[in-house]
């Protein structure tokens, strides 16, 4: 009768210590798991963060060439007016020297008239 | 009896984190994938405003050089002009000048 009772408690000890073993060796595995896993998206994060920022510089160079083009452009904007005014004054004055010229030959052909006219 | 259901719930919650983590390594993967085609876009868009760039400069370079032909071509007339006045003048001077001496 006592003998019996030793063999049992042994028993179910060893079988519940294997069990609580396999318990924590999985949740140890899992553990592991979460780690890399944890480890994987920080690498993600790290990468997203340099895309970031190289994208951020891209954007802030292509507002500086944006920026650059449009007072270049308004300075030739406003370089075409000038021309546009000069080449207005040019009309004119190409329209004052023909009339000039005009008058200039209406006179030498009157004096000529005359000096033919008196011989 | 009792160790049972306590040893059983805290594997659910470890597993139900390992499957939060991999959602977001799916999200990290597919951000990941948007940053890539954002990348390529920017690194287009940094190129034609470049280009854009550079063709203003040449757009204000063209603009400087028609506006100096302009004032070239108005002075020239504006000599012209002057220099036909000055001929009308001593034309019509110099008989003066003659009948005076």
């Amino acid at each position: 009768m006592s003998y019996v009772p030793l063999k049992q408690p042994l028993l179910e000890d060893d079988g519940s210590f294997d069990y609580e073993e396999t318990l924590l060796s999985e949740r140890n595995e899992q553990a592991k798991h979460l780690a890399q896993d944890i480890y994987h998206l920080k690498g993600a994060m790290d990468d997203l963060k340099m895309m970031v920022d190289e994208q951020g510089e891209m954007l802030v160079q292509a507002d500086n060439n944006v920026t650059t083009a449009d007072l270049e452009i308004e300075y030739g904007v406003e370089e075409l007016e000038k021309a546009y005014v000069y080449k207005s004054r040019s009309k004119k004055r190409i329209i004052i020297l023909v009339v000039v010229i005009l008058l200039i030959l209406a006179v030498v052909i009157g004096a000529s008239i005359k000096f033919f006219v008196k011989k | 009896m009792s160790n049972n259901p306590n040893n059983s719930g805290q594997p659910n919650k470890t597993q139900s984190i390992l499957q939060e983590v991999d959602k977001v390594k799916d999200v990290m993967h597919n951000n990941i994938g948007l940053m890539l085609n954002n990348h390529d876009k920017a690194s287009n868009l940094q190129d034609k405003t470049a280009s854009m760039s550079n063709n203003a400069r040449l757009f204000k370079k063209q603009t400087v050089t028609i506006r100096r032909q302009m004032w070239c071509r108005n002075m020239k007339l504006q000599l012209i002009i002057i220099a036909v006045v000055i001929l009308v003048l001593a034309v019509i001077l110099i008989p003066i000048i003659m009948k005076f001496v």
